[in-house]
Formats: C-alpha cells, structure tokens, sequence
C-alpha cells in the first residue's frame, strides 16, 4: 500500500457533482493512509462539499488516517466557511485543518 | 442518467409559482379584503424572489422583489389591494415570466412601465422615482433592537430542491448583527453519508429591530417542512451558540474555541414562540411526489402499448393450442397488461381544472380588450383527462372564449336594452360520457345569425344560393377556412382563423364538434374529445372477413339478431328494442364485404350520449386491449374510422368512429320518417 496520495479536486465542488466527490474520497481513504486535497482556488464550493469533508475528517481521526488541505482555505472555499458559520466556534483543530493554523489566535 | 440543468429545474418551479399567482390574483380581484389570498400571492412572489436568486435569475428576482414589497405593505396593512394593484402585479407577472424565459433580454422599457404603474398602484398617485416609493416607507424612528435567538434545520433534500441554505444565513445578516454558528453533531458517519441530503443545523444570534415576522419571512417558502425557533433574548441573557466538535482524534483536544465564546446556557425564554417543529428529523415528511417529464411517460406509454399487443399475440397462440399452462400463463398475463394499462392511464390523468383556470386571465384582459363586463364560470373541473389531449386543447379552447367574447356577448348598452343582464356570461364545462369528454363553451350572447352565416357562405360559395341545409350543417359553416361573420376585424378575432384552427385540432384529436345557437339567447360549442389517445377498452368484431373495433365505452349491449328477425328486418332500418325503435346499420352493407351474412348476426347498439344506434355485425370476438394508431393522410377523408389497431397475429383491424356512425344512423332515421 503506498503511503499517500494527493488529490486534486476539480473545480464544481457543489451538491450537482458532490456524488462524484464522495466516491474519489472514499476510495481514497480506503486504499490510502495520508490524503492531501488540492483544492483549485477558483471552485465554486457549496454546503454540500463542507459536509463531505467534515464527515471525511471524522472517518480519519477514527481511522487514524491523516486527511489535510494541500493549500488553505482560501477562494469561494474560505467564502463558504465564513458565510456557513463553520468558523465562527471553529476548534484548534478545525482551523488548523481548514486553515492551517497552528495555535489560537 | 444525466443531471438535469438546474436553470431548467427551476423554470419548471418558476412556471409553477407564476401560475399560482395568477390564480391568486384572479381571486383576489374579486375578494380584495381576503388576507389568506394576499399571503398567498406574496407567497408565490417571496419564492420566486428567492428561487430565482438562488439559480442566477437575478433580474427576475430583482424585479419581484418591488412586487413583493409593494404586497408585503398590503399584508401589513399599510395599502390596500386594489384592483389596480392587482392589475399591476398580474401585468408584472407576465414580465417575470419572460424574464425567466429570456432572462438576458432587452426587458428596460418594459420594467421601468411596470414598475411606474405598480409604484402609482400602491402609493395611489403616480409621482416621484420608482424604487423610492415602492419600497416600504422607512419609519422616522427605528424600533429597538431586539436579540433574537434562532435555531433552524432543513429538510434533508434542501439541495435537491434547489434550495441554498448560506441565502438564508445571508438574509439573516443583512438584518442586523448576527452571529451564526454551525452545527456539525447530526452529521453522519462518512460511510452512511448521502453526499446530497444536507445534515448541518444552524444557531443564529441576531440583533436588530427588525420583528419576529421579518425573521420568519426569510424561511417563508421553507417553513412547512423545516424547524425552526425563534426565541427573544431578554436583557442580561446570552445564548447557547457553541454546538459540540467533530469527534475524533482530530477533534479530540476538545481545545475551547478560538472565537469569543458566549456563555453557555439553555436560553429558554417563556416567552419563546417555536414557529415549526419537527422532533425528529428522521420522520420528516419524505419525498410524496415525483416530477416526470411528459415524454418519459409518452415513451412508458409506447412500451405499455408494444406489450398489450404481443400479450395479444400470446393469447392467440394460447387459444389455438391446447397447453392449459400456456394458457394460464397468457390469462394472468393480460390481467397485468390491462391493470398495468390502466395504471398508465392514471398517471397521464390531469383534470380539466388545469385547463380551465388558464382562462381566467384570458378572460379578465377581454373584459379590458372589450370593454364588456364578462364572468367566467366553470363547472366539472374534476373530470380528467389524458394530460397531452389537454395541452392539445389549450388554443382551440382560447379561440372559442374570445369568440364568444368578442363576436357573442353583446356590447353592455345592447344587453340592457335586449333586458338581460349587463355581464355577460361564458361558461366553461366538461362531462364524461363513455369514453369521451365533451367540453362545452356557452355564452349568453346574441346567439348565430344564421342569415349572415348563410350569406357569407353564399358569397364565398361554400354553399349553393338558396340551397337548403340542416341547422347543424350551416352553423359548422363557421369551421371553413377563412369564415367571419363579423363586420370588423379586431385584434380578437374576426380574421376568420380562430375556428378554422379549432376544428383541425379538435379534428387531429379524433374528437367532433357541436353547436347549437338560439337567437338572442347564445351559443354552445361543444366539443367531443376521446379521454385518451392511447390505448381503449375495444369489442372487437368481425363483418365479413375483416376484423373491426368498437370502442367499449360506447358499447350499450349486444344482441343475437335471429334469420327471421333478419328477414322481417330487410327494407328497414330500424329494430324494436324494448318497446323503442333504433335505427341499425348493416356494417356488412357500409363495408361492401360481398360476403354473405352469418347465420346468427348480432347486433351492437352504441351510442354518443343521447342517440344511438345497432351495428349489425357477423360475429362477436370479445373484448380487446385497443393501441390507437392512427390513420396515414391518405386517409383524411375516412370519417367512418377513428384509426387502427394491430391484432395478435400481426393483421389490422379498424376502428369504428361512434360518433359518426351514430349521426350517420340518425340521419338514415330522419330520411325514413321524412319519406314515412
């Protein structure tokens, strides 16, 4: 099994194409313990992905599986971070994973 | 299977939501104080608004918003409904249908009109800019801000409705200052996830001085299947907004949040007013109705029609054998096929109501158009038919209520002089009789002048000068290409198009049409429609060596027709039934079969409603699962057949056309008692 793997989303992140999303994910995590994201920063990016990922991040904190961003949250991602209050209580962990913040603010 | 556009998705819903507003409208004009119409038109405006927002239709949303804050004043009671209001916003309806249709259209001029007489609507005189008036006065002192704590979830196929969830949040925001906090504890496990079912809920905190029902307003299109709470927070009190991490070693740390935490308690204000709530979102109302698109069930149609005929085929082959499984097989399998028919049908059923409220507005601008007072009046809405022979029904139906409109109804001086009422009356209804539907335009107007008809019919040669006609074929004069009895030609009608158009279509959908007219008194057309253009119930019976269908519903009873009574029935053409006389065609005879008749005929008495007649056929095979095909150009001029069908062992077998059949009897009766 190798190690890890980096994969690069496209860019229509939203509920319309979020199936397809799902199973790259979920294969993913099956084949590999390390995933990194690369998430192109001009995707349209809608609640639908931001559940995915939440719900990715859980199976890999069970599975001790390290899940994480390639770059930051930045683009219409970051945009639906802040609009969808994901980051208004956000954990250390969540705006270390999200943002790649290391310490609180 | 592809994902459908979901600007496509939307038009369906916008086409939707425009109707009922129209309704709503139409209602409302006659009913100006009722609140629940007004909320039903806002309603209908607040979710296009947002809907439209929601899938890019920017325009349109930004347009129905001023209709939608001109009816919100009406519901705060700040302006009345008037009928120029209502008249405004069915006008803008119009504009925000092409605005869904051509959204990037050159709409300017059109809007900026609309906008102007809506803004005279409301205000009640036509002055100043349009957007200042429209939108609501601002009050010269702000209420107090008031902290409101809301809770919220929605429904689990959000997405798949279209519906955006960060619009909400939004709207919220634009309120006042709000604190929205996200919660991810009802998400599910990765591997149970529906990656398109929404799980987050929402904790909002929102100060502003904008009121509860402002609040409810933002999930107004929303709120019957979602939870929601709204709570005001009292002075001193502060709010749970920090829902539970994720949890997992990710999460584990547990750390505090980063963000200024509130305190955290259970804000549970007496004074809370929970607006909807379901417990469990698990025993949320799932899905009750599915949206097919026409041709798919056209297509299911097809299918359904191939099967009942090689189901028909298999019957043969089992009736010819003597495999008593086969047999037993082939007898369920057309117990499926007819239930699986019949089911079919069901499904393409839609009831005529969907058809006749289209004419409401038709009839609401020829008031305007005509300047004569006219009410609308419908009767057996519920009756149903074949959703596609009511699409087919559509225009013929609008050229025969502007004609009763425009050239029926008499101008209001007239009618007051003639001592009727001054509205004039249009009436739409529809009945079942067997397997049509016959769908009647009456009007109480001055009736057909059948001098003028029979006159313009000499002019133009249809009929010889002076020739005598029936009644009923002089007035179907009207029918012909090109015919107009009215002395003006207006933008309604008087081209002599409309009811030429009305008998192709109605012709095309193997239907017939009636009039009668009294003078002075008005007219009804009536038109005959079968239910369905598909599959029918059939008899299927032989008449010299060809097999012929007779479509069921018309089917009165069968009769064994002895030598003798054949006999003393030669010469005549009529038979005792029952101590009443009906006239009978012998179909061997029409067909000129060259055959000799069987030993015992029967006879098969139809009939049209009222009349009817006996087809004297040689043999009864039985009943027949009928696909309608229909006839080839060629054969237009056929009137005694309503189409084809193709029998198990590959053969075709005609379709008798009833209605003409019948009038053809009738008309053999009235020749024979005229000689009598």
């Amino acid at each position: 099994m190798e190690n890890s793997i980096v994969i690069r989303m496209h860019s229509n992140l939203c509920v319309s194409d979020i199936k397809t999303s799902y199973s790259t994910l979920v294969e993913a995590m099956d084949k590999f313990p390390s995933i990194r994201l690369a998430i192109p920063t001009d995707a349209i990016v809608d609640l639908s992905f931001l559940q995915l990922i939440e719900a990715a991040r859980q199976r890999a904190a069970e599975q001790g599986k390290s899940l994480s961003l390639l770059e930051p949250a930045n683009g219409e991602l970051r945009r639906a971070l802040d609009r969808s209050g994901l980051m208004t209580a956000a954990t250390v962990a969540d705006r270390s994973f999200w943002l790649h913040e290391e310490t609180a603010q | 299977m592809s994902t459908p556009d979901p600007a496509d998705i939307f038009r369906i819903e916008a086409a939707e939501l425009l109707e009922q507003m129209e309704q709503g409208l139409l209602d409302l004009e006659h009913r100006l104080d009722d609140r629940t119409l007004v909320d039903a038109v806002f309603r209908a405006l607040h979710t296009l608004k947002g809907s439209g927002a929601m899938f890019g239709f920017d325009r349109l949303a930004a347009f129905t918003h001023h209709c939608e804050t001109a009816f919100d004043r009406v519901r705060k009671g700040v302006a009345d409904a008037t009928p120029d209001l209502v008249s405004a916003v069915l006008d803008a309806r119009d504009h925000m249908r092409a605005l869904v249709e051509d959204p990037s259209g050159d709409h300017a001029d059109e809007e900026r009109y609309l906008l102007e007489r809506l803004q005279a609507a409301v205000s009640g005189a036509p002055t100043s800019p349009v957007a200042t008036i429209i939108e609501a006065p601002k009050p010269a002192i702000p209420d107090a801000p008031t902290t409101w704590h809301i809770r919220f979830g929605l429904p689990e196929n959000t997405f798949v409705n279209g519906t955006n969830p960060l619009s909400f949040l939004d709207e919220l925001r634009d309120m006042g200052e709000c604190r929205v906090v996200l919660d991810r504890s009802a998400l599910p496990p990765l591997e149970k996830l529906d990656p398109t079912a929404l799980y987050f809920t929402w904790d909002v905190t929102l100060t502003t001085s904008k009121s509860r029902a402002d609040i409810e307003d933002v999930f107004l299109f929303v709120m019957d299947d979602m939870t929601l709470t709204i709570e005001e927070v009292t002075d001193g009190e502060s709010v749970v907004s920090v829902p539970p991490p994720v949890a997992g070693p990710d999460a584990a740390p547990a750390a505090p949040p980063v963000s200024e935490a509130p305190t955290e308690r259970q804000a549970a204000d007496a004074s809370s007013r929970p607006v909807a709530e379901v417990a469990d979102p698990k025993l949320r109302r799932k899905v009750e109705s599915v949206r097919v698109p026409a041709e798919r069930l056209d297509e299911l149609m097809d299918r359904v029609g191939e099967l009942v005929i090689v189901q028909s085929r298999l019957q043969q082959i089992a009736a010819s054998g003597a495999d008593i499984a086969l047999r037993t097989v082939s007898e369920e399998m057309e117990r499926l096929c007819s239930e699986l028919r019949v089911t079919m049908m069901v499904l393409r059923m839609v009831p005529v109501a969907t058809l006749f409220d289209r004419y409401r507005r038709l009839v609401h601008d020829l008031q305007r158009d005509t300047g004569k007072k006219i009410e609308l009046s419908t009767d057996g809405e519920s009756t149903e038919m074949d959703k596609t022979v009511i699409e087919r029904l559509a225009d013929p139906l609008v050229h025969l209520v502007r004609n009763s409109a425009d050239h029926g109804l008499e101008p209001t001086e007239e009618r007051i002089a003639a001592g009727k009422s001054e509205t004039g009356s249009i009436r739409l209804s529809a009945r079942q009789t067997g397997g049509e539907v016959i769908i009647s335009v009456t009007d109480d107007g001055r009736g057909i002048d059948r001098a003028r008809v029979r006159a313009k019919a000499e002019t133009a040669g249809l009929i010889q000068p002076g020739a005598t006609i029936p009644d009923q074929e002089l007035l179907q004069l009207i029918f012909q290409p090109g015919f107009s009895t009215a002395s003006s030609v207006t933008n309604l009608s008087g081209r002599g198009v409309g009811m030429d158009v009305v008998k192709k279509a109605i012709e095309s959908l193997h239907g017939s049409i009636d009039i009668a007219s009294r003078p002075g008194e008005g007219s009804t057309v009536s038109l005959r429609i079968p239910l369905t253009l598909a599959i029918i119930d059939g008899l299927l019976v032989r008449v010299g060596e060809g097999h012929y269908v007779i479509p069921l519903p018309a089917v009165e009873e069968c009769i064994e027709i002895s030598q003798e009574e054949d006999l003393r029935s030669r010469g005549r053409a009529f038979l005792s039934l029952r101590d009443a006389l009906v006239p009978f065609i012998r179909l061997r005879e029409l067909f000129a079969t060259g055959t000799k008749p069987d030993l015992y005929q029967k006879m098969v008495v139809v009939s049209t409603g009222e009349e009817r007649v006996g087809l004297i056929v040689d043999q009864i095979i039985g009943h027949h699962q009928t696909v309608i095909k229909s006839m080839s150009k060629l054969h237009d001029d056929v009137t005694t057949f309503s189409g084809a069908t193709i029998l198990g062992d590959g053969s075709v077998a005609l379709i008798l056309d009833v209605a003409n059949l019948v009038s053809l009897g009738q008309e053999q009766e009235a020749r024979l008692r005229a000689i009598a």
